[in-house]
């Protein structure tokens, strides 16, 4: 893909590849946009996966192991009587 | 004017100076790397390997490498040539010389790309191979073959510039993928850790024994390769900064794609290897090494979309060579290898047509062919080398001291004598006392 917006080097400015305010430019701006957008959603998608499945297998487990506190005060497992 | 000339010749000799200083980071990241990748028995071992090469390599790039990369840009004839014959050891500008600000800074960011070429090397051959089989291989490669590689490729007389147009700017053919390939190579003939494939050829997973220090360890790869970077442009004392081929360019352009470069890596590898951690930081380096020859060229958008692809092609061919019965414990050979060709090919995809100062314009055919020499420079010295190291009994560690680690049976010091214990928190025992005073 010749992408060259130069044929030679006198007198260069700005001279990435497609050129400055090029189709070629606006074009590499909207994937890489795109790529950054799908990370998040593939990160999410994951997330949500690993998450759902932890719950499945241990939520009752969990629940009992921990002793959750009343809703209002919060209590560190380690720390006894300390609100 | 001669005031002015004096004051820009330091400036450049300070710049060089301090690229140097950051390169030597990249030695203290494969170390941390290869540590945590290496399994407890072997880290001194592996550790001593690293900070070896440095013992090795940069005498031998004195007395041999900068000759040989200053001699043969024609091919495999040395020229007689002043920048030739400046480069012997016995020359005036090869020692301290009032007169010369630069022979020395260019030197020693020379020497360090060299240290690293060998670093390369180093983590693909952990736990198994001989200390000095693996420095006399390293000398090799450090000293000869990535020279010879760099003197046709990164050089602006060097054939591949004026036959094919060649294009590789922060040398990721002529330095990671020669040393990629070196490294497969020498690893066909060393073989696999024990106890890595099963007899039927199953795989088994030699979990590291700290991957926080691997982690940490390319992170500060990634660190020193700004000093890398920086040894890559040529600094000139009109002020002006160019590439090794002649073309002006500069370090805010550099610094563009380099940044994009490994956010791209970190972004595919994780995208490839659905979050691995080992994968997602090696990314980031193969990242950097994806836009590493058209650095001066992309549009950082393009650089990002490049970065991307070779990040997500690593964790595959990592997996592939690793089917192949291929033992890259640290997936060098991936990384370095095969996307520094993934690199020096890129720039013959998406920067075709740019001109050249000394040379046909950019082409793929051009970068085709030189990625496949760059490949073939690389890979039959590893493999020759290292065959005649088997052939000698002086490549791989016995297989007893496999199996009892390598420093037990060879290095005189323990890396762990009280384990890693686990130590409380104060907090803790502040309670333990307060609750023995009321009982």
């Amino acid at each position: 893909m010749n992408t060259s917006p130069i044929t030679n080097w006198e007198h260069v400015g700005a001279y990435f590849t497609f050129g400055p305010h090029s189709i070629g430019v606006v074009l590499s701006i909207i994937a890489a946009i795109g790529i950054c957008v799908a990370l998040i959603y593939a990160m999410f998608r994951h997330e949500n996966q690993a998450f759902s499945e932890v719950n499945l297998l241990a939520s009752k487990a969990v629940d009992e192991k921990l002793d959750l506190p009343k809703e209002g005060t919060y209590a560190d497992p380690l720390m006894e009587n300390v609100n | 004017m001669e005031g002015f000339e004096h004051f820009a010749a330091i400036q450049i000799e300070v710049f060089y100076w301090w690229c140097i200083a950051i390169m030597l980071q990249i030695h203290a990241g494969f170390l941390t790397l290869e540590v945590g990748i290496s399994r407890v028995k072997n880290v001194l071992a592996t550790a001593l390997k690293n900070i070896m090469t440095l013992a090795v390599v940069l005498p031998a790039f004195y007395f041999v490498g900068w000759w040989i990369y200053n001699a043969f840009p024609d091919g495999l004839i040395p020229r007689m040539s002043e920048a030739a014959l400046a480069a012997l050891p016995w020359s005036e500008n090869m020692g301290p010389n009032i007169t010369d600000h630069a022979s020395g800074v260019f030197w020693g960011a020379f020497a360090l790309f060299a240290a690293t070429t060998a670093s390369i090397l180093s983590g693909v051959l952990i736990e198994r191979v001989r200390l000095s089989g693996f420095l006399i291989l390293a000398t090799i490669l450090g000293s000869v073959i990535w020279n010879l590689a760099a003197s046709w490729g990164w050089h602006g007389e060097g054939w591949f510039l004026t036959q094919f147009g060649y294009h590789d700017v922060a040398a990721a053919g002529v330095i990671h993928a020669i040393a990629g390939f070196f490294a497969l190579g020498v690893v066909v003939n060393l073989g696999p850790r024990i106890g890595k494939y099963t007899r039927d050829g199953k795989i088994v997973n030699i979990l590291p024994h700290n991957l926080p220090s691997t982690l940490l360890g390319l992170m500060l790869i990634y660190v020193g390769f700004f000093g890398f970077l920086g040894g890559c442009i040529i600094a000139v004392t009109n002020g002006e900064w160019m590439t090794i081929y002649g073309t002006p360019t500069n370090l805010s352009a550099f610094v563009f794609n380099a940044l994009m470069g490994l956010a791209g890596g970190l972004i595919g590898a994780y995208l490839g290897s659905k979050g691995e951690p080992f994968w997602v930081a090696s990314g980031g380096l193969a990242g950097v090494i994806s836009v590493g020859s058209g650095l001066d060229l992309y549009h950082p958008a393009l650089a990002f979309i490049i970065a991307v692809i070779g990040g997500l092609m690593c964790p595959f061919i990592g997996n592939f060579l690793e089917r192949k019965g291929i033992d890259d414990p640290v997936g060098a050979i991936t990384v370095h290898g095969f996307i520094g060709i993934w690199s020096v090919l890129a720039v013959g995809i998406f920067a075709s047509g740019y001109p050249n100062i000394n040379g046909p314009e950019i082409s793929f055919i051009g970068q085709l062919v030189c990625a496949a020499v760059v490949i073939l420079l690389g890979f039959l010295p590893g493999y020759w080398t290292s065959l005649l190291l088997k052939k000698l009994n002086m490549l791989r560690i016995p297989k007893q001291a496999e199996m009892l680690g390598i420093d037990l049976t060879e290095i005189p010091a323990t890396a762990f004598p009280e384990g890693i214990p686990s130590t409380q928190e104060n907090g803790r025992l502040k309670m333990i006392m307060s609750k023995s005073k009321t009982s």
